[in-house]
């Protein structure tokens, strides 16, 4: 098991000087640095799979540690976000092969140096289980990916992306850095295993709780700690974005396991409500920010967002299992959410490697600018399919099968909520749940349809070319993993069983006993708990291939003669189905959340009956920064404003501030 | 010690009245003369070895590099004197100044000390350090300013000494140390100043301001 890890972050590390070796060539580097970047997350794989089939183990290194041992668990917890790890990562290295060189020339040797640290420092946080090493691990990932995030700083709003980001996660990590120290302390321990035993009083315990959830809910994007997330997503390279958006995003949600299951154990029950609460807002707000996107990746950026609420509608619904004693629907909930974090891991790195071939075929992100790709580029079109299907929860992809999980465990939600109004909230927790599934497929439907259908909408569009093989063999991997999680889901539910098993509170033993290859039973009360997913496939390939069946009976397409459609015009790209129409109606419902301003602007022209130009533009205000951030940002600003006026650039008068306060400090400790 | 006390004060109290540098200088060299006496006094009533290591230290880099460098910076500014137009508060402000940082360390201090041995030394070495303060704050020379971080550090230096009969000798090492390469720096920042704006006036500083 030591020889996996370490050989793991051998390959990375090695990955990382890759570029020494050969500075001047960027196609020798760039096969060096992805090559030992898919040997070290094939090494995760297998260090992954040890552990899931063998026992955990904690490693204990104790060469040069200045703060104590570094030490490394390797439990069924770590073990299932580094199988995510380990599948995003190989996938992803493999499609950077072919999409990293149009980088060549811009930095491309710090990138690739850059994309193996940010996967060698998100091995270390999820392994490393001392708080000192802990808190190092996370805060070089943040800051590697600031890089990574700032690679292109020639294009504008980059930087900012990067700082916001920055800002954000920095703020985070203080109360993550706050909740750690007030446990370390109160146990006198900085080892995770020493963390567990914690007893502190009420007060300081939910002071805890607040902490952990600010900061690794900032990381997690969880809305309104969002802001960064749509910013910061679109603007790294794509390989990039899904290795943040698919693997780097659940670190967060790696560090909330840790605290709410191990260090914190069962808490009271507004603890999940509180968390129930964030996770309704960040799915319903996220997939409505992202089916009014037109930015292919900041879309998909906010359904990350959307995702990790519904991961958290687990999380928060295991919580309140947790305090209701009730261990078997916890143990449901939070392998729903775990589950999840797996499937969406796949799907949205799939999604976002997808979104990059696009991009690297057509030129553009804006999928205004799209149309037509399923004919330049066919394997793309279709791998991308199967991402959106997955993502939109239909069967019998992966997504469904950890979305329904989820339904499941929250249907025994009403029962565990304590009085009318708590089980009135679950109810409608769970009508939400549905809505977002709804407002995703939406999304999707119009992301594939107005990209890949169609005719071309633009020049760049109309000469896009298919991706390299590298690339597409990157997706295709992911895609298998799709199909394969969402029809055999017995495995990983194993799996992500074994990652919850033996934590106080959660009962997973019994959950899968039921089961064979064929059905997933869940024994919990009566009815509507099996599911059945290899049997759900053939039934949707049976239909498929019936309806083929009729096509091919129902003979040839004929010419039927009707009226004359568009005047006799043949139809242009320019009276297609456009994604802002497509979501108008959606814009229209929330119109309250939205707050969509619209813009006609018509040009005069000389004969005003004939050609007058019209454009139409719809901007949605973003009510955190207008309600939150914006009025932040002034506090900050005139604070600083009014405290400049004490800088008055004179030594003598700076020299006088430090006597004068060591006076008063005389007098007080005087009278102290 | 009592004598060392008031004459270290003595000598911080004239330097006040200085507005020549070559003389602040000499008697910045004084005042550290008497300090390292006061180290071997406390040498001899402790018994410590490593308290007369810390007096010939003091010898050597107070008295001795420190004075030696800040005389060598001299020759190369034009006003070696403070210019009494330009000077932010008169010398009699300045000796007030400190006469009330003395009284004001004495009411301070003085009642909570429970009657330890060295009962006059503690205030005194704060008041040092104040009077290090005000030298700092009256003055725009630089080299004066020097003068002054040098002055608070001895009164710091006092109060390690009274306090607790001396510090651990690898401290006064690294404070010693701490204390050259400040000194250096700043005797190479004036020069600096001396070239970048002709003249040593920390004033003219000022327009740095953002």
């Amino acid at each position: 098991m030591k020889l996996w890890y370490v050989s793991a972050l051998c390959f990375y590390a090695l990955g990382i000087c890759s570029p020494l070796f050969a500075a001047k060539r960027p196609a020798v580097s760039n096969v060096l640095a992805h090559f030992a970047a898919v040997l070290g997350s094939l090494a995760l794989l297998g260090l992954s799979l040890t552990i899931i089939t063998g026992n955990g183990e904690t490693l204990r290194f104790a060469w040069f540690a200045p703060l104590g041992d570094i030490l490394v668990t390797l439990d069924g917890l770590s073990a299932l976000f580094l199988l995510a790890l380990g599948v995003v990562g190989t996938a992803a290295s493999i499609y950077a092969v072919g999409y990293t060189k149009e980088y060549y020339g811009h930095r491309f040797a710090s990138m690739a140096s850059l994309y193996n640290a940010f996967l060698l420092s998100i091995v270390l946080v999820l392994t490393v289980s001392q708080v000192f090493y802990f808190i190092i691990a996370w805060e070089t990932m943040t800051l590697v990916s600031f890089f990574l995030v700032n690679h292109e700083f020639e294009k504008a709003g980059n930087t900012k992306a990067a700082y916001q980001y920055i800002l954000m996660t920095h703020v985070g990590t203080a109360f993550i850095v706050a909740a750690f120290l007030i446990l370390s302390s109160s146990v006198e321990s900085l080892d995770f295993a020493g963390l567990a035993g914690a007893q502190l009083p009420g007060g300081l315990r939910n002071l805890v709780f607040a902490c952990a959830l600010l900061g690794f809910g900032t990381k997690a994007g969880v809305i309104p700690m969002h802001v960064w997330l749509p910013e910061a997503h679109p603007a790294a390279p794509s390989h990039v974005s899904a290795l943040m958006s698919g693997v780097m995003i659940k670190t967060a949600i790696y560090g909330m396991c840790r605290f709410f299951l191990e260090f914190l154990g069962t808490g009271p029950q507004w603890w999940g409500v509180v968390v129930l609460a964030l996770a309704i807002v960040s799915s319903v707000l996220g997939v409505l920010y992202a089916c009014v996107q037109h930015d292919l990746k900041r879309l998909l950026a906010y359904h990350s967002v959307e995702n990790i609420g519904i991961i958290l509608l687990g999380v928060g619904s295991g919580m309140v299992f947790m305090s209701r004693g009730q261990a078997l629907p916890a143990a449901l909930a939070w392998m729903a959410a775990l589950y999840h974090v797996f499937n969406h891991a796949v799907f949205k790195s799939l999604l976002f490697l997808g979104a990059g071939s696009v991009l690297h075929g057509s030129g553009t992100k804006d999928i205004e600018h799209m149309g037509g790709l399923i004919k330049r580029m066919p394997v793309t079109a279709l791998l991308f399919l199967i991402g959106a299907v997955a993502i939109s929860a239909l069967p019998p992809l992966s997504g469904f099968v950890s979305e329904w999980l989820t339904f499941q465990s929250m249907f025994h939600l009403p029962a565990a909520m304590s009085g009318l109004l708590g089980k009135l909230w679950a109810v409608i927790l769970i009508a939400l749940l549905g809505l977002t599934g709804a407002l995703a497929g939406a999304c999707f439907v119009k992301v594939v349809g107005v990209t890949f259908l169609a005719k071309p909408r633009s020049a760049g569009a109309a000469k896009a070319h298919e991706a390299p093989v590298s690339m597409l063999a990157g997706m295709a991997g992911l895609a298998a993993v799709c199909v394969a999680a969402g029809v055999c889901p017995q495995w990983m539910l194993a799996v992500v069983g074994r990652a919850v098993a033996g934590l106080k509170g959660v009962d997973s033993a019994g959950m899968l006993a039921q089961s064979d290859w064929l059905t997933t039973m869940l024994p919990l009360g009566s009815g509507g708990d099996s599911l059945a997913m290899p049997f759900v496939a053939v039934l949707l390939l049976a239909g498929c291939l019936m309806a083929l069946g009729f096509a091919r009976l129902a003979g040839k397409a004929k010419v039927v003669t009707g009226e004359t459609w568009t005047c006799g015009i043949v139809p242009t790209a320019r009276m297609e189905y456009s994604a802002t129409g497509f979501t108008e109606p959606i814009r229209r419902v929330f119109k309250a959340i939205l707050r969509p301003v619209v813009e006609i602007k018509a040009e005069k022209e000389p004969n005003p009956y004939h050609g007058v130009r019209m454009t139409f533009s719809v901007h949605i205000t973003n009510i955190f920064n207008e309600w939150i951030y914006n009025p932040l940002c002034e506090g900050v600003m005139f604070l600083a404003e009014n405290f400049k006026r004490i800088q008055g650039g004179s030594l003598q008068v700076y020299i006088g501030y430090i006597m004068v306060f060591t006076v008063i400090v005389l007098i007080v400790s005087n009278r102290g | 010690m009592y004598l060392l006390t008031i004459l270290l004060l003595a000598a911080a109290v004239i330097q006040t009245r200085m507005t020549d540098l070559r003389r602040a200088i000499a008697i910045i060299l004084v005042q550290s003369a008497f300090l390292a006496l006061a180290c071997a006094v406390v040498g001899i009533q402790s018994g410590h070895m490593h308290m007369y290591v810390a007096a010939v230290l003091t010898v050597v880099i107070k008295v001795g590099l420190i004075p030696y460098a800040l005389y060598k910076v001299l020759p190369y500014l034009a006003e070696e004197r403070e210019v009494p137009t330009k000077e932010i508060v008169k010398a009699n402000m300045s000796t007030f100044l400190s006469l009330l940082s003395i009284i004001i360390a004495f009411t301070l201090v003085m009642p909570v000390i429970p009657s330890a041995a060295q009962h006059e030394t503690l205030p005194a070495s704060i008041s040092l350090v104040l009077i290090g303060f005000v030298l700092i704050m009256t003055r725009s020379q630089a080299v004066m300013q020097i003068i002054g971080l040098i002055t608070m550090e001895n009164g710091l230096y006092l109060l390690g000494l009274t306090i607790a009969n001396g510090l651990p000798l690898i401290i006064e090492l690294g404070i010693f140390f701490d204390v050259l390469v400040a000194v250096v720096v700043l005797v190479i920042l004036t020069y600096r100043l001396k070239l970048s704006f002709l003249t040593t006036d920390t004033s003219l500083l000022k327009k740095l301001k953002g």
